[in-house]
Formats: C-alpha cells, structure tokens, sequence
C-alpha cells in the first residue's frame, strides 16, 4: 500500500492479486449473492483507489480494507433489504429445478484439498454459517476468512471484544452441531 | 486456573492470541479438568473441519478492477488528486538522497544572502588629504556612476589620506564638487587636529633644539586647557586660527605670525582673532620683532580676558628689551617682511603707547 500510495501503479494490481479471493468471499459469504458479490467487491477495492491518501498506516492494510468491505456489505443489505435469510435450500427464482443458493455459493472449483474433503461436510459448513444470525455471521466471516483478531474485529464492528468472542463461540457451537455427524469430525476430535 | 476463567479465554487459546504465560496456565488447567479439556477439544476439531471454502473471484474479476482502477484515478476530485500528489511528493521528500540535496541547497542559499551584504550603491566615501589647506573652498566631491567618493583634496604637498566611509548620500548632486557642509567641515578639521597631536608628539622629543618646538608644545597644551583643542563645530575664524596652528607646529613661528596676524585682522572682535593676535604677539616676541610683539600685547591690553597676560608680557618685553633687541637685529635683518606684514595689523596709535609699556 506504501508503494501505492507514492505513486506506484504496479503496487495496486499487487494488492488485487493478494486479497480479492478473500474479499470476494467474504463479501458473498455476507451477502449470499454472486453478482452483488462481484460488484461490491469490485467496489471495494476503487474505493481503496479513492481513498489512498486518507489511510495512514495508522491500523493494518488488511483492517481497512475489511472495514471498507463489511462497511459496503451493510449499506448494499440496507438498501437490498435483504435482511432475511432466505434458505440455502429454496430454489433461486420461481423455477422448481434451479439450483439452489447454497449450491450456488459453495465453491465451484474445489482445489485438491478441498476435493479431498467430501462436498457434503462443504455444504453443512455453508449451510450452518448461512443459518447463523448476522452479527454471529460477521465475526466469523472476520476471523475465518479476513483472520482480523478478535480485537480488531471488536473495532471493526464497534461491540465490545467479549461481544465478538461470544459470537464467534456461538457460531462455533453452531457449526459443531453441523459437523457432528460427520466421520471426519470424530477423526479430529481423536 | 479455574473453569470460569478458562470460559472467557477459550477462544483466545483456540486462535493462539494468548501471552505465553497465560497459555501455559489454560493448558495446564486442560490437563486437569475433563470438562474444559473436552469443550476446547470440540472447538479445536470443529475449527479444523469447519474450515470455510473459498470460492475464486469471477474470470476476468482482476482485469475489471484494474480497469476499473484506471478510470477511477483520471476522475478523481482535485482535493484528492491533490493529496495523492502530495502524498508522493512527500515519499520522494523522505528519502535521504533528497533530503541531503534539499540541505545543500539551504546552505548554498544562504550563503548567497550573507555574500550580497556588501557595502550599498549609495554608501559614499570621504577621503581627507592632510597638509597645508589654504582655503575653505577646497574640498571637491567626485560623484561616479556607481559608487560616490565624497574626496576632499588640499593641495599641499603632504599626501597622509584619511578616508571615512559614510553611508550618506549628502552632496551627491554637487557637481561643481564644493563641499559646503558643515559635517564635511568638521570631520575634516577633526582628522587634521588628530593629525596635528601625531605629528606633535612625533616632533617632540626628535627636534628639542629646533627652537619651537617647545613653545609650540606649551602653546598646545594651553589651547587644551582653554578648550581650544577641540575642532568640532569651529566657526570660519576658528578654522583659520586652527591652520594657522597647524602651520605654527609644521613650520614654525615664523610662516605661521603672518597667519596669525591675518587672521586677527580679518576675524576681528572674535575670540579666535583675540587667541591668533596672542599667538602673533608670542611669535614676534620668540622670533625677536619686539616692536611688533609689543604693538600686538598693547591691542590685547583692551581684551580683558587677555589684559593680565598681555600686561605682564609687556612688562617682561620691557625688561628684556635691551639684551633682546641685540640679539634679534640679526634674525630681524633675515625676515624684514615679517615685520611690515604686522605692521598694518596694529594701529600705530596703539603701538606707540604699547611700546612705551604703559598699561591701562
């Protein structure tokens, strides 16, 4: 961001490469909407570009530009009103045969690991963060995948840092409850 | 430890954001407490499990934005391109190679302010020559093009320069070059007094036989007791009695009587005329023109201040007189001029009773 901001062009298209997927992510895990996905995210980073020289390296690079995200996340939610869960299971559109949402946020293209993992275990796990409350969502959407700490997410957020800690432990117990059934999460408990 | 404590720090412990000491105390507690040990042990594996997929970005996402990037930095408001253009400038300021080249040039500048104070263009110069000044009109200003010399010149031979730099620019305009001022005056007749006491005090113990040199030393330290000495603010009769002075220390009583003379005839009811006509008087009495010496203290008789004086001198001429007389009919045969110089100087009504020794 330093080079950027002296005026390198090139440190931009660096910054892209290294935090889009995770933006990306983040952005439709919270809005569960690939094409406001793209545009926000897309939105986040020219307001990187607008808002260069207003960011003093006084707080992490990564902070601020999740700042920027869950701040851009909660005025499209607003204005979408989107506020209500729909289901992962309920079909996008009026078409019986269409895919689902959950199916439409898991991740298309598995890499090897992840191909590894059974697309079931995959699916619980969206299946289990989408069922979380917003707030319980947002803390670990920060922690999981933005990897803020929980302080910062206690500034992100403005709530206090046991807030955040008991929501992520929720969330945590939520997904628990998902996995349980599972054979690789009586593996990892061994 | 106790298992309240280990519930508000579970999550910490689980995201590794515990000090080392704390750490090893919930750990410690995990190694003795099943219940805890259990709780942080489904919290560790659903973490592992649970490990949210990652979908990548849309094809063609990266290109877009970089696009988007482009677009977005040629419009952006002027305050903000402003503080871009600012906060790159201020990235270059902060490099050292800039900051030593920014240093040179505060010295390299400086040092141009301290070389430009030289002397003004307007500042003059004046340039005194000492010697034997012959009239009050001799003085010549010589202005030039840049720099102006206020130069006074007097034509006698002695070539001693005292130069005073002034920053005033009176006289400029004069270009007939006649010094009329009386600051000019004054500095000059100062430089020529300083000049006369080096040059007393250089012929003093050099010429003790010269004959006059003591009495011009005694003359001298009389003109300091009666506040003589001074030559600031003289007036024309001042002056002239101040270069017949001069004349009496550089060549002795006789060049300097017929100036003393001269300047008690033309200056007449002034104090200085008073002083010059004692000095004539004294001057004859030394160089053996006892008449006219005698017709001089007889004039002084009239000038109180000067009454005692000129009385006791005339009484100590009368004493003197025949053994005097002797001995200056010879110096008085050498400077025949002398005595007919001072001749119309004193009336010869006067002069008779004078020489008769009478006093009032």
């Amino acid at each position: 961001m330093l080079r950027y901001q002296r005026g390198d062009k090139d440190a931009f298209a660096v910054l892209v490469r290294r935090y889009q997927v995770r933006v990306y992510n983040f952005v439709l895990r919270h809005l569960r909407s690939e094409a406001s996905a793209e545009e926000i995210a897309q939105e986040v980073f020219l307001r990187i570009v607008q808002r260069a020289s207003a960011f003093k390296h006084e707080a992490r690079f990564s902070t601020w530009l999740y700042t920027i995200a869950r701040n851009l996340c909660v005025d499209h939610l607003r204005k979408a009103n989107l506020r209500r869960h729909p289901s992962l299971d309920q079909p996008v559109g009026s078409d019986a045969d269409a895919p689902s949402l959950g199916e439409q946020v898991a991740d298309p293209a598995p890499t090897v690991e992840r191909r590894a993992a059974s697309s079931q275990v995959a699916f619980s796990i969206l299946q289990a963060v989408d069922e979380l409350s917003e707030d319980q969502r947002e803390v670990f959407l920060l922690r999981e995948i933005a990897h803020l700490p929980f302080k910062e997410i206690a500034e992100l957020t403005n709530t206090s840092e046991n807030t955040v800690k008991s929501r992520m432990r929720y969330a945590l117990e939520h997904l628990q409850l998902k996995l349980s059934e599972f054979e690789e999460y009586a593996r990892a408990l061994r | 430890m106790d298992c309240e404590k280990y519930d508000k720090i579970a999550l910490d412990l689980l995201y590794d954001e515990l000090d080392e000491l704390t750490a090893a105390a919930a750990k410690r507690h995990l190694d003795q407490c099943a219940r805890c040990r259990e709780i942080h042990l489904k919290l560790r594996a659903t973490r592992e499990v649970g490990v949210l997929p990652l979908a990548d970005v849309p094809p063609g996402f990266t290109e877009r934005v970089l696009a988007a990037e482009r677009l977005v930095s040629r419009k952006l408001p002027l305050p903000q391109r402003a503080a871009r253009a600012l906060t790159i400038l201020a990235g270059y300021a902060m490099r050292p190679q800039l900051a030593m080249a920014a240093l040179l040039l505060l010295m390299i500048g400086s040092s141009l302010v301290f070389l430009r104070a030289r002397p003004g263009e307007r500042s003059t110069v004046m340039v005194t020559e000492r010697g034997m000044p012959e009239t009050d009109t001799d003085s010549v200003i010589l202005p030039s093009a840049k720099k102006a010399e206020q130069v006074t010149v007097a034509p006698a031979p002695a070539p001693t320069v005292v130069a005073n730099q002034e920053g005033s620019s009176q006289g400029l305009g004069d270009k007939q070059g006649v010094a009329a001022e009386p600051a000019t005056k004054s500095a000059r007749a100062k430089s020529a007094v300083a000049a006369n006491e080096y040059e007393a005090r250089r012929e003093a113990p050099a010429s003790p036989a010269g004959g006059m040199a003591a009495p011009a030393a005694d003359m001298a330290a009389r003109d300091d007791a009666l506040g003589m000495g001074s030559a600031e603010e003289k007036s024309p009769a001042d002056a002239a009695l101040q270069r017949a002075k001069d004349l009496q220390q550089s060549s002795g009583c006789s060049a300097a009587a017929p100036k003393f003379e001269e300047v008690s005839t033309r200056y007449p009811g002034t104090g200085a005329a008073n002083e010059a006509l004692w000095r004539a008087a004294e001057c004859r009495r030394l160089l053996g023109d006892l008449g006219a010496a005698r017709q001089a203290y007889t004039l002084l008789l009239d000038v109180s201040s000067y009454h005692d004086r000129a009385a006791a001198a005339l009484k100590q001429l009368g004493k003197d007189a025949p053994s005097a007389e002797l001995a200056a009919s010879k110096p008085a045969a050498s400077e025949p001029r002398s005595a007919a110089a001072a001749a119309p100087a004193a009336p010869p009504a006067k002069a008779k009773s004078g020489a008769s020794g009478s006093s009032r």
